[in-house]
């Protein structure tokens, strides 16, 4: 077989608690978005995109869901022959078993499969990030440079940079500092959470951290500092694109809204850097002669008879006669009985508007009103 | 385990679809903003649980191999069975009548012989219903017959289509061609269970008349043979022409219609693409209508069936149409009982209307 010059490790392990209900029953990587997506298909895409193959994808955290969408890769083009999607769980040994204790941790438990396969460079990756970008883009640079380890960055404006890992730099974009979440940020370049190393590189420093009780097992806590510490070759390569975490319910919220736009942030119709997913058989969606849909996005499998403004609606959503959903976004399956009002509402997978119920409020500033998954709303 | 396996016939033509079989075998033509005429035979298919299918094919072929592939989205990409792709013949065949020649089936005798089954389902793909083929087995083995047609009571036909006439007795007399103007018939769905045996010896009988229909030859063999009709009380449709197919296409849009076709526990299979969710803008203004993903729709529309990554833009208006795949619908053009073939571009402005009786089809040539 040929060797691989680089294969990416994607986190998707976290439970992504702030987006409370969207994940009580499923990881964050697989919460749905954008009507037809689950937030890993971006960057899915961004890797069959950037000729990336091979993707191990470690789960821990309510996995069923994210298993089976993943399934053997095929809807991302990731199963051709020399590729491959590789699910990676937690495991047991003759030690005993545990759980992924972060990030880097995950990462080291999986050298056996990482050794498998043998790269050069292994690129990390977290499953709840939006974005398109071009990872080889990233790859030559690291290899024109020689660096040890490559940091995807981001310029943000000095008030958000106290939320991040933060990079300073010398001219050459040589990283001469990393802090995590700085009081006092020193720069502005953020770190996307997107990392390439050289294998040999990092082989050494998981297994170096691993035997450290006092390491908390993050590439950002310790893997970097201690790369930084030895005087490895560290680079920031900054990108220009769109990136969002999507980490609150206000973030998802306005991640999905964006979409809706004339010119969106994220250009889902864009065919040079499609966004692929695992598509599920629904027929094409019906508006009916009661319905009325007006800048939205709709999904196939939904029946409209009712109307439905600015809003985002996943496979397979029944709106009713009568019903109004305004400014929301419904997941996949939820079905808005007659005469319901749905305002700036979060509509969980499966679940049920009543017949007349009211959800959320038009009210400025009002919060987000959020239905979970397969409840009943009255 | 005894086994259930399919047969389709593709290789059949009709000058009736006019331009819209110019390019593509009637098997290939797209319906339903998403699927492609195949598709209903062969998810009923593989919605029975068949797993292997064997597809013969008319002379351009090549659209309908696009579509297929290995048959993966049908499930019939497999290590056992399967999708079995079987050459039809390309000369002296009589277009004028069968849809599935003996011919057809001699030339591919070692898909009858070497895939595993006890009886078959022989079908075309001019029909459109949602079946399911283990119901229609269930009534052979119990009637104790040979074979089994599929027919729908007091349907309306067209030339070229099959009535069953039954005796007194409820017992199948005899299976003709429809005569002009004749309503209200039982009319033959283009489905038949027929057990493997028998099949083989009808084909091995007609070998030296081979131009003949299958369903001819069990016609002329009635006697010799145990034969039963089952009732299909579904929804089902004829499409023989260009008139039947913007009629069904416009049935589509009555929900019962649609549920029943396409909501029901047995889901119609197509090829995926992939695309997008439909971008509507706030210009839009849409009513009654079946529209495909990928789609970008800024103008109106309305009793219309648009497929997938088409573009409609601001002013445009589009009634009683169908707008297949890849077309721009430019600014305030209107169109109405119209059928806009795939990847038309229609200028700004632009207007074409047709009657209801008459659609004008637009094709790029």
């Amino acid at each position: 077989m040929q060797q691989k010059e680089c294969i990416a490790m994607l986190l998707a392990g976290g439970q992504g608690s702030r987006l409370k209900a969207l994940t009580k029953r499923i990881a964050k990587p697989a919460v749905s978005f954008g009507g037809k997506y689950r937030i890993i298909d971006f960057a899915l895409s961004n890797c069959i995109n950037s000729d990336i193959n091979t993707v191990g994808i470690l789960t821990q955290y309510k996995p069923y869901l994210l298993n089976s969408y993943i399934g053997n890769g095929e809807g991302w083009d990731l199963d051709g022959l020399n590729g491959q999607v590789s699910l990676l769980p937690p495991y047991f040994t003759e030690e005993g078993g545990s759980w992924y204790d972060g990030t880097a941790d995950a990462i080291f438990k999986n050298i056996d499969f990482i050794d498998s396969i043998n790269p050069k460079y292994v690129l990390i990756l977290s499953g709840d990030h939006l974005y398109k970008m071009d990872y080889n883009e990233m790859l030559k640079y690291h290899k024109k440079v020689g660096a040890d380890l490559t940091v995807s960055v981001i310029n943000v404006s000095i008030e958000e940079a106290s939320r991040f890992g933060i990079m300073s730099v010398d001219e050459e974009l040589h990283i001469t500092k990393f802090t995590e979440k700085p009081k006092k940020p020193e720069s502005t370049l953020a770190s996307m959470g997107i990392y390439i190393f050289t294998w040999s590189v990092l082989r050494k420093a998981l297994i170096e951290d691993s035997t450290d009780k006092k390491s908390e097992h993050d590439f950002g806590k310790n893997i970097i500092p201690n790369l930084l510490k030895e005087e490895k070759r560290l680079y920031a390569y900054e990108f220009k694109g769109y990136w969002k975490d999507i980490g609150t319910i206000d973030s998802y919220y306005e991640a999905n809204m964006d979409l809706l736009k004339d010119d969106p942030h994220i250009d889902i119709f864009d065919r040079d850097m499609r966004i692929y997913s695992n598509s599920n058989i629904s027929p094409p969606h019906f508006v009916g002669s009661t319905g009325k849909v007006e800048k939205s996005l709709l999904c196939n499998g939904c029946v409209i008879d009712g109307k439905v403004t600015n809003s985002i609606l996943s496979t397979n959503v029944v709106v009713e006669k009568g019903a109004e959903v305004t400014n929301s976004i419904l997941l996949p399956n939820v079905h808005v009985k007659a005469g319901a009002k749905v305002t700036r509402a979060i509509v969980g997978e499966g679940s049920v508007i009543n017949s007349k119920a009211k959800l959320g409020s038009s009210a400025k500033n009002a919060e987000i009103a959020l239905i979970g998954d397969n409840e009943v709303y009255k | 385990m005894e086994k259930l396996a399919g047969l389709i016939s593709a290789n059949y033509n009709d000058a009736r679809f006019g331009k819209l079989t110019a390019h593509r075998p009637i098997a290939a033509v797209p319906f339903g903003s998403r699927y492609r005429l195949i598709d209903f035979p062969l998810s009923n298919m593989v919605n029975s649980g068949m797993t292997s299918v064997g597809l013969i094919t008319p002379h351009l072929y090549r659209s309908l191999m696009d579509h297929l592939g290995s048959g993966k989205e049908f499930g019939l990409s497999r290590k056992s069975g399967g999708l079995y792709i079987l050459p039809g013949s390309t000369y002296g065949f009589d277009l004028g009548k069968g849809k599935f020649s003996i011919r057809d089936c001699k030339g591919n005798m070692q898909f009858f012989e070497r895939t595993r089954f006890d009886r078959l389902v022989m079908s075309t793909c001019s029909k459109i219903y949602n079946i399911d083929y283990r119901d229609v087995e269930k009534y052979h083995l119990d009637k104790d017959v040979n074979v089994t047609f599929v027919y729908k009571k007091n349907m309306d036909g067209d030339v070229g289509d099959i009535v069953i006439d039954f005796d007194d007795r409820g017992r199948v007399k005899s299976i003709r061609r429809l005569k002009k103007k004749e309503k209200k018939v039982n009319l033959y769905l283009d489905s038949t269970l027929i057990d493997k045996n028998v099949i083989i010896r009808i084909i091995d009988w007609y070998k030296d008349n081979s131009y003949m229909d299958v369903i001819e030859a069990i016609a002329e063999n009635l006697g010799r043979l145990s034969v039963a009709a089952y009732e299909f009380t579904g929804y089902a449709r004829s499409i023989n022409s260009v008139k039947d197919y913007m009629d069904v296409s416009r049935e589509l849009l009555d929900s019962k219609v649609m549920k029943e076709l396409f909501m029901g526990d047995r889901l119609i299979h197509t090829k995926i693409h992939d695309a997008p969710p439909v971008k509507y803008f706030e210009s839009a203004k849409v009513k009654n209508a079946l529209v495909g993903t990928g789609s970008i729709i800024k103008g109106t529309i309305e009793n219309s069936v648009i497929f997938r990554n088409t573009c409609i833009e601001e002013g445009a208006k589009i009634k009683n149409s169908i707008i297949m795949q890849k077309c721009f619908i430019g600014a305030k053009a209107i169109l109405e009982n119209v059928i806009c073939e795939k990847g038309v571009v229609i200028e700004d402005g632009e207007v074409h209307k047709g009657t209801s009786a008459k659609p004008i089809i637009i094709s790029r040539d």
